[in-house]
């Protein structure tokens, strides 16, 4: 939950309240790495200085684009944020529907900032009360407005930057040995060209033996399966700030209640999201010591050839990824890496002027770049790679139910394969909350209340609205704006108060869960 | 006691038009919605208020009605609204988006009678194409 005044969270109950937006576009993307937040009597009035949150945040990278207002142009605002189950990764989109009555935000028109009407545009919305207004949603553009011309009014669709980056390819090999959530979390960000100061991430409990991704691979869902097996939440915060917590770090405290003061309409969310099996299978893989990892020999079929004066990419098969391969040399070897080659014509074996010039590792493939500086066709004959492999050493089928809820509604299976996930203990740690939130009627339930721009998702919040009783998790928010008609709809599931298991306090065999 | 004027302002022209009749209509447009909650109780989001003038002159000769008009045509070239001073106080350099009603023509000097126009306080947008 977001910090607000006393004065704040009187008008979130209160009888007549005072509705007040901001919404910010950066058409230019001019960037300004001096911006700051905004220092009464130094900053400029609507100048690139950003308000401060309340609470005690840093400058993003997204704060220094320089934003203009738009909100005298703003017909409607919708905003959510939802995390996506069951991965624990949250995503945030936004739909901004402006007035456009004289072509302002039209391309290819006389509008001032025509040549800036472009897809990825950032963007900022804001909202509370009596011009006190929270951080709702930074984000960018994802396409080109829709422009109706009949209505006159541009709609733009933004999704926040962490969704943004969920799309992206990571650019670089990830090869990490007894590796923790967050470290592996900070190299992608670091790919993205993030600064440490500008993500907070716990220490994560999950100790991923291998973690290998070849370049181009999707950040999402390396996003997915590290929190999935983490059982923390990723999610960039109203104010725009990556966060990672670690699952000790859940909120088991309420921090809001609903009543029927607060509440217009409550409802039990359909039983197609119940689930009471859970089946979770993982491979477990092991870092062997320095070996043979893959080889070619007698290559009849396919001869690598290489012509006089030339170069050969040469892609060598490995039976399991590998974290580092020595590039092999000329010449036969029985505790390295080594290839031989003859000349085609003859088959005279050829000592010299055959060399490696470079090589990469890929998640099932050694590529080597191969250079014959002789004046005749030589054939690769042979190669040995090696290296250090992470082979398949066991694998995890788990299987966990809630009796009571197939028996009523028939078995509802939810599949997970994830291989950061290596024991039986973190497949409980994942499974039991699964099943305690998801395997009931009435377990889920989407609240309309009074708007309260303060909440976040994975607030826990207590419920004593009419037949609903206990503390409930939010894990989607939507948010409306239209002219005075302010709406907040909130999704949220029941939630197992999950004891951790603790040394020498929890009970062997009790009922406290194990974290790893 | 001094007749109330009614001063209509735009790019290109300034008018003030006396006010022979009455009356001049001026209406309150609360932007408010109330929600009902489940304890039965309401409460109200209002974000801001806005006021609608409207009125009726009995007579125009036509070049009053061609001045008068030529504020409303002028809002489709210039994409701005106009700017209304009512001279009580109840409105002073207010941007309105003005709307006007039919056109009865009712001599052969092209004098109109009935001719009604509205005025919807609005915000003039920060950044206008022209």
């Amino acid at each position: 939950m977001q910090i607000t005044t006393t004065d704040f969270d009187e008008h979130i109950n209160g009888q007549y309240i005072p509705v007040s937006y901001s919404y910010r576009m950066s058409f230019d993307k001019i960037y300004t790495p001096s911006t700051t937040f905004f220092t009464l009597d130094t900053s400029i009035l609507d100048g690139v200085d950003v308000l401060a949150p309340l609470g005690n945040e840093p400058i993003q990278q997204w704060d220094k684009y320089s934003y203009l207002p738009y909100t005298d142009r703003v017909n409607w605002l919708e905003w959510s944020r939802e995390i996506e189950f069951p991965y624990s990764v949250s995503s945030a989109m936004a739909d901004i529907e402006l007035e456009n009555t004289d072509g302002y935000f039209t391309p290819n028109s006389l509008s001032p900032i025509s040549s800036y009407i472009l897809p990825k545009r950032p963007l900022r919305i804001l909202a509370g009360f009596n011009d006190t207004n929270l951080p709702q949603f930074v984000g960018i553009t994802e396409k080109m407005p829709t422009v109706d011309d009949d209505s006159r009014t541009a709609t733009f669709h933004a999704l926040d930057f962490l969704s943004e980056m969920y799309t992206m390819p990571i650019t670089e090999t990830i090869s990490m040995q007894n590796a923790r959530t967050d470290e592996v979390l900070a190299k992608i960000f670091t790919q993205f060209g993030l600064l440490p100061s500008e993500y907070t991430l716990d220490q994560g409990y999950n100790i991923i033996p291998f973690v290998f991704y070849d370049p181009d691979t999707n950040a999402g869902g390396i996003f997915r399966d590290l929190m999935q097996a983490e059982m923390g939440n990723l999610w960039i915060d109203d104010t725009g700030i990556i966060r990672f917590n670690n699952r000790y770090a859940t909120p088991q405290t309420a921090v809001y209640q609903l009543t029927e003061s607060n509440t217009l309409s409550i409802k039990t969310i359909n039983q197609d999201n119940i689930i009471n099996t859970v089946k979770i299978n993982a491979d477990i893989r092991e870092l062997q010591p320095f070996g043979i990892v893959g080889s070619i020999s007698n290559n009849t079929e396919s001869p690598i050839i290489i012509e006089p004066n030339s170069t050969k990419v040469v892609n060598l098969s490995l039976s399991n990824p590998c974290t580092t391969i020595t590039q092999p040399t000329l010449g036969l070897s029985s505790t390295t890496s080594w290839f031989t080659s003859i000349k085609t014509s003859d088959s005279t074996p050829i000592t010299s002027n055959v060399t490696i010039t470079g090589d990469s590792i890929k998640t099932n493939t050694y590529t080597m770049f191969f250079s014959n500086t002789n004046a005749f066709r030589v054939t690769i004959d042979a190669i040995e790679a090696w290296g250090t492999a992470a082979k398949k050493i066991d694998s995890i089928e788990y299987k966990e139910v809630s009796q009571p809820s197939i028996d009523k509604f028939g078995e509802k299976v939810l599949s997970i394969t994830n291989n950061f996930i290596q024991s039986t203990d973190q497949c409980d740690a994942l499974a039991l909350p699964i099943l305690a939130s998801y395997s009931e009627y009435a377990n889920q339930v989407e609240a309309e209340i009074m708007v309260n721009p303060a909440l976040q998702l994975n607030d826990t919040i207590s419920l004593n609205v009419n037949s609903y009783t206990g503390n409930y998790k939010i894990i989607k928010i939507v948010n409306k704006l239209r002219s005075a008609h302010f709406q907040q709809i909130l999704t949220c599931v029941s939630t197992l108060t999950v004891n951790w298991f603790i040394l020498d306090q929890s009970l062997l065999d009790g009922t406290d869960v194990l974290g790893i | 006691m001094t007749n109330i004027t009614m001063t209509l302002q735009d790019d290109t022209t300034t008018l003030v038009l006396p006010l022979p009749e009455i009356p001049l209509t001026e209406t309150p447009l609360e932007n408010a919605v109330d929600v009902v909650k489940l304890d039965y109780n309401v409460s109200t989001y209002f974000i801001n208020m806005k006021r609608e003038w409207s009125h009726t002159w009995k007579y125009l000769t036509k070049t009053e009605y061609d001045n008068i008009v030529g504020f409303f045509n002028r809002q489709q070239t210039t994409f701005k609204y106009p700017i209304l001073t009512i001279s009580d106080g109840s409105a002073t350099n207010v941007v309105v988006r003005m709307t006007i009603g039919k056109k009865n023509t009712i001599d052969n000097c092209g004098g109109v009678d009935g001719f009604q126009v509205g005025f919807r306080e609005t915000s003039q947008l920060p950044e206008v194409v022209s």
